[in-house]
């Protein structure tokens, strides 16, 4: 017997199979792949070539159990090739170190593989110990560890992340790596409650995630990614919450790992007009270009020039896009 | 903390500028802050650091707080050459001869604590997190000491995936509010 019911459910079972079935694309060489922000990138040619390397192994020194110098002697004794990232003490750069997550040193959570962009990235947040931070996207929690080792394990770090699974391994990670002074949350972003005010406030918020492609990782790159419905709305609303929970004075910095203006500038513009925010320099020695100003029709406040976007070939990482924006007092 | 104390004759400043917060059977450390009490607000699921899990009547400390404060250890803690930490690690026990009471002690390498492992003479049983039965890991950690040929990593089996977080999984326990009430 056939009930009014059925065929709806079916309808959406359909629906939900459709959506979630993978993306059926051909893989294309980079320079197809990326044609489109030929002219946004610079050396449009170095940045294909440096999509064929593989990607290397930076290892963030975990220096709440260990100085960056023990650390390395320690590697250095097994035989690790391993070179200082010139800019920050923290990281070390392993030529010989495919799989980092195997010597002892890792399950003693001296080191922590970590993107190079990633750490630059948690390092634009220059939280102090006394501060009360929030990392509204929390999950794995390399940043959050990172963020809570700045701090030197004191003030606070709030951690939230919407997906429970997610927080699981969050919380595998900040245990091992040995971080106390964490207040996990589950919460989705964008309705984080406006029960306090936060000196700082970190939001790498979900995106197309571009920038992690590469051939030399991959094997190939895809030649488009399925675009996630309702993707830069919630980017916006998460940065609009995000600027919410910044106490007067406060500082948030947003990030992605796409190359799309439309997630990037884009949303930083939404930002100034919806609300009395300011862009602010980044104040590091890292290779990197400046945000956009205008892409294809479209002009951006020219403020949005002091935003920072890595790319893969000035700096041998994933490519990543941040922003540091304040409140005004 | 008179675990700590009595157990493994720490001096007890080391704690200082930390506050303890339970939750069912388990004890976590948290960096002391002003603000944290106002947090209660918030639908919290965890806090700090996992410091000790009640294990039938007995307190047993965390391989993970162990690794940061171990070092502050007077005694009841062994430490093991990598050759013997190999066979704790695949075997799950080694016999000797201690100098350790029966209880729960502190594992070192070298100068490193390592974790947790329970002393009932002769036997020393591990109790170091599931991160450590990584076939790669523990090969690794003692196959390679200064021989860089040796540091070829070993294939995983198929499925196995190379995130360690993914061999060491906490429990996704309910929301614990409580953990920030007195």
């Amino acid at each position: 017997m056939v009930t009014g019911k059925e065929p709806e459910r079916s309808q959406r079972r359909g629906r939900k199979r459709r959506l979630r079935s993978p993306a059926k694309t051909l893989p294309e060489p980079p320079e197809a792949r990326f044609s489109r922000y030929r002219e946004m990138i610079p050396e449009f040619s170095a940045f294909c070539r440096s999509l064929y390397a593989a990607l290397p192994t930076h290892l963030r020194v975990n220096t709440l159990k260990a100085s960056t110098t023990e650390n390395r002697l320690r590697l250095e004794r097994r035989g690790l090739s391993l070179a200082l990232v010139v800019q920050t003490d923290l990281v070390l750069r392993a030529a010989s170190l495919p799989q980092p997550g195997t010597p002892v040193e890792y399950a003693l959570s001296l080191f922590h593989p970590q993107a190079l962009s990633s750490v630059v990235t948690a390092l634009a947040v220059a939280p102090a110990p006394d501060h009360l931070l929030l990392d509204l996207c929390t999950s794995p929690g390399s940043k959050t560890s990172l963020l809570a080792q700045l701090m030197k394990n004191r003030g606070v770090v709030v951690a939230n992340d919407s997906s429970s699974s997610r927080l699981a391994t969050l919380t595998a990670n900040l245990k091992r790596l040995g971080v106390t002074n964490t207040v996990v949350t589950c919460y989705s972003g964008q309705q984080f409650p406006l029960h306090g005010r936060f000196h700082r406030v970190f939001v790498d918020v979900p995106c197309s995630t571009e920038g992690t492609l590469r051939a030399g990782v991959h094997g190939t790159i895809p030649a488009t990614i399925r675009p996630r419905p309702g993707l830069v709305a919630l980017q916006r609303a998460l940065l609009l919450r995000a600027f919410d929970l910044l106490e007067p004075g406060g500082m948030l910095v947003y990030s992605t790992c796409t190359y799309d203006p439309q997630e990037n500038e884009g949303a930083i513009q939404f930002l100034l007009e919806q609300r009395l925010a300011r862009i602010q320099p980044i104040v590091l020695d890292f290779p990197h270009s400046p945000g956009l100003t205008r892409w294809q029709e479209t002009l951006y406040d020219p403020s949005i020039q002091h935003c920072w976007r890595i790319y893969p070939h000035q700096l041998d990482t994933v490519r990543f896009f941040l922003a540091r924006v304040t409140r005004d007092v | 903390m008179e675990l700590f104390a009595d157990r493994f004759g720490m001096n007890l400043t080391v704690f200082a500028g930390y506050e303890l917060r339970k939750k069912g059977s388990s004890v976590w450390i948290v960096r002391s802050d002003p603000r944290l009490p106002a947090l209660a607000r918030l639908k919290v699921r965890s806090v700090g650091l996992l410091l000790l899990r009640q294990v039938g009547r007995y307190l047993k400390p965390t391989s993970a707080a162990l690794q940061l404060f171990g070092a502050h250890a007077e005694r009841n803690f062994v430490t093991l050459t990598p050759k013997e930490l190999e066979e704790l690690v695949e075997k799950g026990e080694i016999e000797g001869d201690f100098p350790v009471t029966p209880g729960y002690v502190i594992i070192c390498l070298g100068d490193l604590p390592v974790g947790c492992a329970l002393s009932l003479p002769p036997r020393l049983l591990s109790r170091l997190p599931p991160l450590f039965r990584d076939k790669n890991v523990a090969v690794l950690a003692l196959r390679n000491e200064g021989n860089r040929e040796l540091l070829a990593i070993e294939p995983r089996p198929p499925g196995v995936s190379a995130r360690c977080t993914s061999l060491h999984k906490t429990k996704n326990g309910a929301p614990c509010a409580p953990l920030l009430k007195d």
